[in-house]
C-alpha cells in the first residue's frame, strides 16, 4: 500500500512538472530541456531556507516558486530570439550550469553530497509526516497548478501564445509584443516547477543535484510531447504513464537500478515511437514546428 | 603554466574538433542536431573496451573494429532516427535522436555498469614527455596529430571526390542536389557514417587518456556542439577552429580562473555565442 501510495505521489509531483512544462513548451512553442534545473532551484531553495535559515515550511515554499520564476527570466529573457532546436540546447546549457554551480557551492549546498533532514509540511502545527497526509497537501496543489494553466489555456493571453507559436511576426504585426507574453509564460511554467520542487524536498526530506539532471529534464519533455502538446490530460497521463509503467518491472523482481535503467530506455523508445505514430502526441492537436 | 595550459587545450580541442565536424556536417546535411552524437562517442570507446579488455582481442583489430562500429551506429541512426522524419520539422529528429542517444546510454549502463573504466591500463603509454615547461604523454601528442590528419583527409575528400562534391552539394540544398542525380538518401547515409566514424575515434583517443564512463558523451557531445556553433555550424574549417577554442578557452579559464568550473566554460560560451553570433565565426547568416 505505502508503494503504490508512493508511486502516485511521484506521479502527481511528475504531473505538475509536465502541466507545467506545457504552459511553455505546448502554448508558446518554448521547447525546453531546462525544466528539471528548475525543479532543482525550488527544491534547494526550500531545503536551504528550512534547514539552514530557520524559515518556516509556506513562506519557503512560495519563495521557492519565485526564485524559481526569477532565474526561468534570467535564462528566458536573453534566449527569447532563440526558436526550436537552438533554444532547446541553449536550456540544456542551462540545466548543466545549474548542476555544476549547485555541486560546485559546496559551502552553502552540500555539494554532491546534498542536503539531509529536511523537514516535513506542516499545516497550522500539524505536521504532514504521513504520506496519505502529503498526498493531500500535493492534491490541492496539483489541482491548483491545473486550474492554472487550464485559465491560461481558455484566456486571451493563452490564445495570443498558441499565436505566438504558430507565427510569432504575425503576432508582433498586430501590435503584441511576443516577448512579453513568452516570458509570462516562462514565469507561470517555472513558477510550478519551483512550487514541485520545494514539495518534493519535504517530501523525501533528502535532496542531491543528481536528482535533477538533464536525464529528468528530458523525461519531463517526454511526458508532454507523449501526451500531447497543449493537452493538460495529455501531460497528466504522460507523467503517470511514464512514472508507473517501469515500476511494473520491480513486481516481477528486477532490482531498482534496473528498473531505473529501464524506465530511461521506455522514455527514449517513447520519444521514438510516438514521433513515428502519432507525432502530435496522444492527446494533442498540433505538431511539432 | 601558461605553456602546459595551452598544450592541455590543443589536446582536448583535438577531440573536440572530430565531435565538432560530425555534428557540423550531419548539420549541413540534414538540417537538424544530431543529438546522440556524444553518444556515439561514447559507444566508441566502450565498443574498442568490450573487444580489448574484455575479450582480451589485438588492440589494432580492437580500434579498427571499434571505429567500424562508430560508423555502422552512425548509418544506424539516420535510418532509424533521422530518415523517415527527414521532411517533417527539424525538432522531430532532433526529439528522435534524444530518445536514441537515452537509449544508447541506458544500454551501456546495464550491459557494462555505471562505473568508470580504464582502458589501457599501465601499459607505458601515460609516461609523461616533458619539455622546458610543458608535458604531454604519448597518447596525447598522437590525439592532436591524428585529429589533425583526420581532419585534413576529410576535407581533401569532400573538396577532390565525388563523393565529396555530392555531399557538398546535397548540404546546399537537398532539392537542387536530387535534380541533378544525387542519391541524397546515399549521402546523409555517408555523412552520418562519417560522424560516427569521426566520434568513435575522439573517443577512443580520449578513452586511451583519461577513463570512459557512460555519461562522457553527453558532456563532449555538448561541447562539440558548442565548437561547431562557435566556428559556424555546417563549416568543416569552423568546427576544427571552434573545437581548439573550446578546448583552450576551457583550460585556460580553469587554470586562471575556477577549475570546479571547468565545464560551466564552454556552457557560458555557447549561451554567449547564441545570443549574440548565433551564426559563429564562419557561419553564414
Amino acid at each position: 500500500m505505502d508503494y503504490l501510495l508512493n508511486i502516485i505521489i511521484l506521479g502527481g509531483l511528475y504531473s505538475i512538472l509536465s502541466v507545467s512544462l506545457n504552459i511553455a513548451s505546448g502554448y508558446a512553442g518554448i521547447l525546453s530541456l531546462a525544466h528539471a534545473a528548475f525543479y532543482g532551484i525550488g527544491a534547494y531553495t526550500v531545503a536551504l531556507l528550512t534547514v539552514k535559515a530557520g524559515m518556516p515550511f509556506w513562506p519557503a515554499l512560495f519563495l521557492a516558486g519565485i526564485f524559481s520564476s526569477l532565474c526561468g527570466c534570467l535564462i528566458g529573457i536573453p534566449t527569447l530570439r532563440l526558436k526550436g532546436d537552438y533554444l532547446l540546447i541553449a536550456t540544456l546549457g542551462f540545466g548543466e550550469i545549474f548542476k555544476n554551480t549547485i555541486v560546485n557551492l559546496d559551502n552553502i549546498t552540500e555539494g554532491p553530497r546534498g542536503i539531509t533532514s529536511i523537514e516535513p509540511a506542516n499545516i497550522l502545527g500539524f505536521q504532514l509526516d504521513t504520506d496519505l497526509g502529503f498526498l493531500g497537501l500535493l492534491a490541492v496543489f496539483f489541482g491548483l497548478c491545473v486550474i492554472s494553466s487550464y485559465l491560461i489555456k481558455k484566456s486571451p493571453f493563452g490564445q495570443i501564445l498558441y499565436a505566438i507559436s504558430e507565427d510569432e511576426d504575425g503576432v508582433a504585426a498586430l501590435g503584441r509584443n511576443p516577448s512579453v507574453f513568452k516570458v509570462l509564460a516562462i514565469v507561470v511554467s517555472t513558477f510550478w516547477a519551483g512550487i514541485a520542487g520545494g514539495l518534493y524536498a519535504v517530501y523525501t526530506g533528502y535532496i542531491n543535484p543528481s536528482l535533477f539532471s538533464i536525464n529528468e529534464s528530458i523525461m519531463i519533455l517526454s511526458m508532454v510531447l507523449f501526451g500531447g502538446l497543449r493537452s493538460i490530460r495529455g501531460a497528466a497521463i504522460g507523467a503517470f504513464v511514464l512514472i508507473s509503467l517501469p515500476e511494473l518491472l520491480r513486481f516481477v523482481g528486477f532490482p531498482e537500478a534496473t528498473a531505473a535503467l529501464f524506465r530511461q530506455m521506455l522514455y527514449g523508445s517513447l520519444l521514438i515511437i510516438i514521433m513515428y505514430v502519432r507525432p502530435q502526441g496522444l492527446m494533442g492537436t498540433v505538431k511539432l514546428r | 603554466m601558461l605553456p602546459q595550459l595551452i598544450t592541455n587545450g590543443l589536446i582536448a580541442g583535438g577531440a573536440y574538433s572530430l565531435i565538432a565536424i560530425g555534428y557540423s556536417m550531419i548539420y549541413g546535411v540534414g538540417k537538424f542536431i544530431n543529438f546522440a552524437h556524444g553518444e556515439l562517442y561514447m559507444s566508441g570507446a566502450y565498443c574498442f573496451y568490450l573487444f580489448y579488455n574484455i575479450l582480451g582481442w589485438n588492440i589494432g583489430i580492437s580500434i579498427l573494429l571499434a571505429i567500424a562500429f562508430g560508423g555502422v551506429l552512425g548509418i544506424a541512426l539516420e535510418r532509424l532516427a533521422y530518415r523517415p522524419f527527414n521532411k517533417a520539422s527539424r525538432l522531430v529528429p532532433l526529439i528522435t535522436t534524444i530518445g536514441a542517444s537515452t537509449i544508447l546510454k541506458a544500454l551501456v549502463m546495464f550491459i557494462f555498469g555505471v562505473q568508470t573504466h580504464s582502458l589501457l591500463k599501465g601499459e607505458g603509454y601515460q609516461h609523461a614527455l616533458s619539455f622546458a615547461n610543458f608535458s604531454f604523454t604519448p597518447i596525447q601528442g598522437l590525439t592532436i596529430v591524428i585529429s589533425l590528419g583526420l581532419m585534413l583527409s576529410l576535407g581533401l575528400i569532400l573538396k577532390k571526390t565525388r563523393t565529396g562534391k555530392a555531399l557538398r552539394a546535397t548540404a546546399e540544398s537537398r532539392q537542387s542536389a536530387s535534380y541533378i542525380g544525387v542519391d541524397t538518401d546515399r549521402i546523409s547515409q555517408i555523412t552520418f557514417a562519417i560522424g560516427g566514424l569521426l566520434a568513435a575515434v575522439a573517443g577512443i583517443l580520449v578513452g586511451f587518456d583519461q577513463n570512459i564512463s557512460p555519461s562522457m558523451g553527453i558532456l563532449a557531445g555538448f561541447k562539440g556542439f558548442t565548437a561547431a556553433i562557435l566556428g559556424g555550424i555546417g563549416s568543416i574549417p569552423g568546427a576544427v577552429v571552434g573545437g581548439f577554442c573550446i578546448g583552450l578557452i576551457e583550460n585556460l579559464g580553469a587554470g586562471y580562473i575556477s577549475s570546479a568550473y571547468k565545464d560551466s566554460f564552454s556552457f557560458l560560451i555557447l549561451l554567449l555565442i547564441l545570443i549574440a553570433k548565433p551564426q559563429g565565426i564562419f557561419g553564414e547568416k
